[in-house]
């Protein structure tokens, strides 16, 4: 039933959408959707769908609303131009994004459907947190609102929090009710020896804004620890953190800043904060035992990428190892994903392993989805 | 025999003596939640201590399609605990014990019974908290704030308790038990704890909770700050949001909240304002000086009367003992009184608080405002006495119209009191049939037969096993260029 060439759509309107949705549902045709397309690398490829649609015709900025901190906006507005229309009121939006992702035209839409997170997850509340409200077009060409677009809210479900993340897979977002946050005006960067050190300034009284470990392949882990704010507050929690940690320095933005690892291979691992020193020092060994190079980098508050491989020799079997390596720590404290991989690789090593939780996840699908219709292959453990 | 004598007899033998409450007596002390105007007499109580014993009294339920319900401490405020006539009343109350403490991974693993402040209280000498603080904190349950994805004052920088929960497990409406996330700060796939927030119980019962720990602030401030009205008021309030500046907690009370306070627990307001703010800054020594002198600043550009600044604890909690006494308070000027809780876009308080007075005099009701500005999570009270007839239905229509006033604003019909049984029939004005119609596609994958709580949030479920279709659709769309091979 895949066709060799997706048939395009480029909708106007969520009504438009609806329709297109609507039809493909009565004939039983696939359907996956397109913003700035810079995310196609990540999560296995797919199916082929029978209808890509291109959300780049609902873009419009419905609402701004500086003294709400709210932004309304089509979920193929280019993140790169609503952080500009926030900027009118001093304030920002997904600030995290790295510029390569924005400058190649990365959507609100899909930041939403990939959960997208950067650094300044410590200071912030994560996405799911701030994103209000969504318009959804669902698999039968239902639009359906959830939500609102006032900053508390909790009259029926959190609909919103489910299309966060769920990568095209429930439901086509359509708009986005998003929080703002004001711009602060300055920030400032302390570099730190390794992830104790890290680890003690999460629980120090210097409220970080982001602490970030990198690893280059067979080096030493290193901490950059950013502060925002007033000039004054900046400047005195720097000074703070250099005087109170031993081999705290000032430091600037690293040039990986925000970037995730580049190798063949990312795994995505999640640990609980208080094991991310282990799972930093069990790296190198990691690297003896699977003879590749492993970059790891990501949040101390324990979330992190692992670039795994050299350009030139199979990761498959590295992959599988550091993999099931992972996986032997309790699951109620680590969960390990592959989030970028060659196809091969998808096909030959177990990408998402036991997720807690899987059998609702596959009823929710199942119930919003009963066709398989929407982005198949596309989500974890084939939803 | 009834499906729920069979309830009785599978279980009966399996429960720790007293576990099970037949009595009619007992049974009528959990008729009703903190909204006692509605009440219902549970057929059976089950006081669970274990996830075991609640997967037990749950399949049973399943077995013999009898509906259950949750109840922590009761002290929601829209019903949502309210028992089922023919159903089983499950009192998480009794699994009240901290199962771990982590400080260095910054969690706690809680039972769902634990009560809110115990867990705080059991961190704070470590220097952590637990932050969602609902002001019933000191007796509500942290299951209970789960199901109602509750906030409280300082919900404006810190979030609900939906952003403080990790993992939990689930006991399913089949009786299943399932574990959901852990200790890492995110999972793979749908977020199953984000729809469980805020579900008021409806999606299954919550048995154990894993939920992050705050470290507590360096400093903390506290400011009272008097106004001539709400307008000044509200209008500070916006500029102190545009200045850059998140402030743990703003508070909002008008001038008969104010008297009501005042007469209750005597807590020295400024005489003679029309208005008052508590404004809470925390976080660096550093940060919280400097914003406070911004705070003071923007408040006197709005010819803010007295600005008291709390020096230590003690002041501190006098200035809060007025706002947090505030619901019942009213007690003392009203013998009835209705507590609304709506949202609104925070730059419309102005003209909203103008339109709700206005409302109050059109049905002769008196109405106080106690608020969290910060978000514009309106509390408007609504005065009554009872005794005199037909003043209960002006104030129910008072209420009613105020939630439509929030409505027409963008806002929401409940910020943080939930739907429970009282608001159900108000979820048609917020959303469309669609929109019920794809919350009950949820519902469906969690409780395909309507027994976790049902009658709750929803005006009128719909049947399982039919997902909704669309009828229309008759002339697709082929526009030329708009949908190529279609
Ligand atoms: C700090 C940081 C670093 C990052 N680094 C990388 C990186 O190195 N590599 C990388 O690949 N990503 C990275 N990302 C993720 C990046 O954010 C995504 O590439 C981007 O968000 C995807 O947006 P897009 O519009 O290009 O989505 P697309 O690539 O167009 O779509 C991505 C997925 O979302 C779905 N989708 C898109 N729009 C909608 C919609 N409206 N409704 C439903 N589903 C939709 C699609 O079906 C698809 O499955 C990073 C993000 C951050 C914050
Ligand atoms: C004076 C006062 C002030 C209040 N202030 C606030 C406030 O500032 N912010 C705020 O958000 N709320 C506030 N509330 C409302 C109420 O306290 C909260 O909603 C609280 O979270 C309810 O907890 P509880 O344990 O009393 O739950 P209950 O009232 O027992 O139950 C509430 C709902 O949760 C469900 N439930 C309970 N336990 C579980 C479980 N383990 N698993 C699944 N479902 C469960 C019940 O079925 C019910 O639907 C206030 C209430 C009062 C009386």
């Amino acid at each position: 039933m895949t066709e060799a060439r997706p048939g395009f759509a480029r909708p106007d309107s969520v009504e438009e959408l609806s329709e297109l949705m609507t039809g493909a549902h009565r004939d039983g045709r696939s359907v996956a959707v397109c913003g700035g397309g810079t995310a196609f690398d990540d999560h296995p490829p797919g199916r082929t769908p029978n209808l890509l649609i291109d959300m780049g015709g609902l873009d419009q900025v419905i609402e701004h609303s500086p003294g709400d901190l709210i932004l309304v906006a089509g979920a193929g507005a280019a993140i790169s131009e609503l952080n500009r229309v926030a900027g009118t009121g001093g304030q920002e939006l997904l600030p995290d994004f790295p510029a390569d992702r924005t400058d190649s035209g990365a959507t609100l839409g899909g930041a939403i459907a990939t959960r997208a997170v950067g650094p300044r997850r410590i200071g912030r509340l994560p996405l799911r947190e701030v994103v209000l409200g969504v318009t959804v077009v669902l698999a039968d060409g239902t639009i359906a609102r959830a939500g609102g677009k006032v900053v508390k809210n909790v009259a029926g479900y959190d609909l919103a929090k489910l299309m966060t993340g769920s990568w095209g897979t429930l439901g086509i977002i359509a708009d986005v009710a998003i929080r703002l946050y004001p711009k602060p005006q300055t920030e400032g960067f302390v570099e730190l020896p390794g992830a104790e050190a890290a680890l003690e300034v999460l629980g120090s009284q210097v409220a970080p804004s982001a602490v970030e470990i990198d690893r280059s392949p067979g080096g030493r882990a290193s901490a950059v620890v950013m502060v925002e704010g007033l000039p004054e507050s900046v400047e005195s929690r720097t000074a703070r953190m250099v005087d109170t940690f031993p081999g705290a320095a000032p430091g600037v933005r690293p040039s990986w800043w925000s970037r995730r690892a580049q190798a063949p291979v990312t795994i995505r691992a999640s640990v609980s904060p208080a094991l991310v020193p282990e799972l930093v020092a069990q790296i190198s060994q990691l690297e003896d035992t699977i003879g590749h190079p492993i970059q790891l980098r990501g949040s101390a508050m324990g979330v992190f990428d692992l670039g795994i491989g050299a350009a030139d020799a199979d990761p498959t079997i590295a992959t599988r190892v550091v993999l099931e390596h992972l996986r032997s720590w309790s699951r109620r404290q680590l969960s390990a994903t592959l989030l970028c991989a060659p196809a091969a690789v998808w096909d030959e090593v177990d990408a998402w392993g036991e997720v807690p939780g899987f059998g609702l996840m596959r009823t929710i699908k199942d119930q919003f989805d009963p066709d398989g219709l929407l982005s198949p292959g596309r989500g974890i453990g084939g939803l | 025999m009834s499906r729920i004598e069979s309830v009785l007899e599978h279980i009966e033998p399996r429960l720790p003596a007293g576990a099970i409450v037949t009595d009619e007596t007992e049974r009528k002390t959990y008729e009703c939640d903190g909204l006692a105007v509605h009440r219902t007499v549970p057929a059976l109580v089950v006081r669970v201590t274990s996830t075991a014993e609640v997967a037990l009294a749950v399949r049973a339920c399943h077995e013999f399609d009898v509906p259950f319900v949750a109840r922590g401490s009761g002290t929601g405020l829209s019903g949502g605990a309210q028992p089922h006539a023919e159903g089983v009343l499950i009192v998480m109350a009794t699994m009240r014990d901290i199962l771990d403490i982590d400080l260095i991974a910054q969690r706690a693993v809680v039972q769902p019974g634990v009560i809110n402040l115990d867990l705080s209280n059991e961190a704070n000498p470590d220097g952590y908290y637990f932050a969602p603080d609902p002001s019933s904190q000191s007796v509500c349950s942290i299951g209970g704030n789960v199901a109602e994805n509750s906030g409280g004052a300082h919900c404006l920088k810190y979030g609900f308790t939906t952003n403080h929960v990790t993992g939990c497990t689930l006991v399913t409406a089949q009786g299943e038990i399932v574990e959901i996330g852990g200790q890492a700060p995110e999972y793979p796939g749908y977020d199953l704890l984000g729809v469980l927030c805020g579900s008021e119980g409806t999606l299954g019962i919550v048995t154990e909770v894993t939920v992050r720990l705050t470290r507590l602030p360096e400093a903390v401030e506290t400011l009272l700050i008097g106004f001539d009205s709400t307008d000044a008021a509200g209008e500070a309030v916006s500029d102190i949001i545009s200045a850059g500046i998140m402030p743990a907690a703003i508070e909002m009370m008008d001038a008969l909240a104010i008297e009501a306070a005042e007469k209750a627990v005597a807590c020295n307001y400024p005489e003679g304002a029309g208005a008052v703010l508590v404004v809470e800054l925390d976080g660096p020594a550093i940060d919280v000086e400097l914003e406070r002198e911004t705070v003071i600043a923007r408040a006197r550009d709005h010819h803010a009367g007295e600005i008291r600044v709390a020096v230590d604890d003690v002041e501190r909690g006098l200035i809060w003992k007025g706002r947090k006494s505030a619901f019942a308070a009213v007690g003392r000027i009203s013998p009835d009184y209705i507590v609304q809780d709506g949202v609104i876009p925070r730059s419309r308080l102005g003209p909203v608080l103008a339109s709700i007075s206005t409302i109050a005099e059109e049905c002769g009701v008196r109405v106080a405002n106690v608020f969290h500005a910060g978000d514009g999570n309106l509390h408007p009270l609504v005065l009554f006495d009872g005794a005199l007839e037909g003043q209960a239905e002006l104030a129910e229509t008072a209420s009613g119209r105020i939630l439509d006033l929030c409505l027409s604003e963008g806002g929401s019909i409940t910020g943080e009191h939930g739907v429970g049984s009282d608001k159900a029939k108000f979820m048609p004005r917020m959303f469309t049939n669609e929109d019920l119609d794809t919350m009950q596609i949820l519902r469906c994958a969690f409780d395909p037969s309507h027994l976790s709580n049902p009658g709750k949030v929803f005006p009128t479920p719909r049947l399982c096993g039919e997902p909704p279709r669309r009828t229309s659709g008759e002339h697709p769309l082929q526009t030329a260029g708009k949908a190529e091979l279609f």
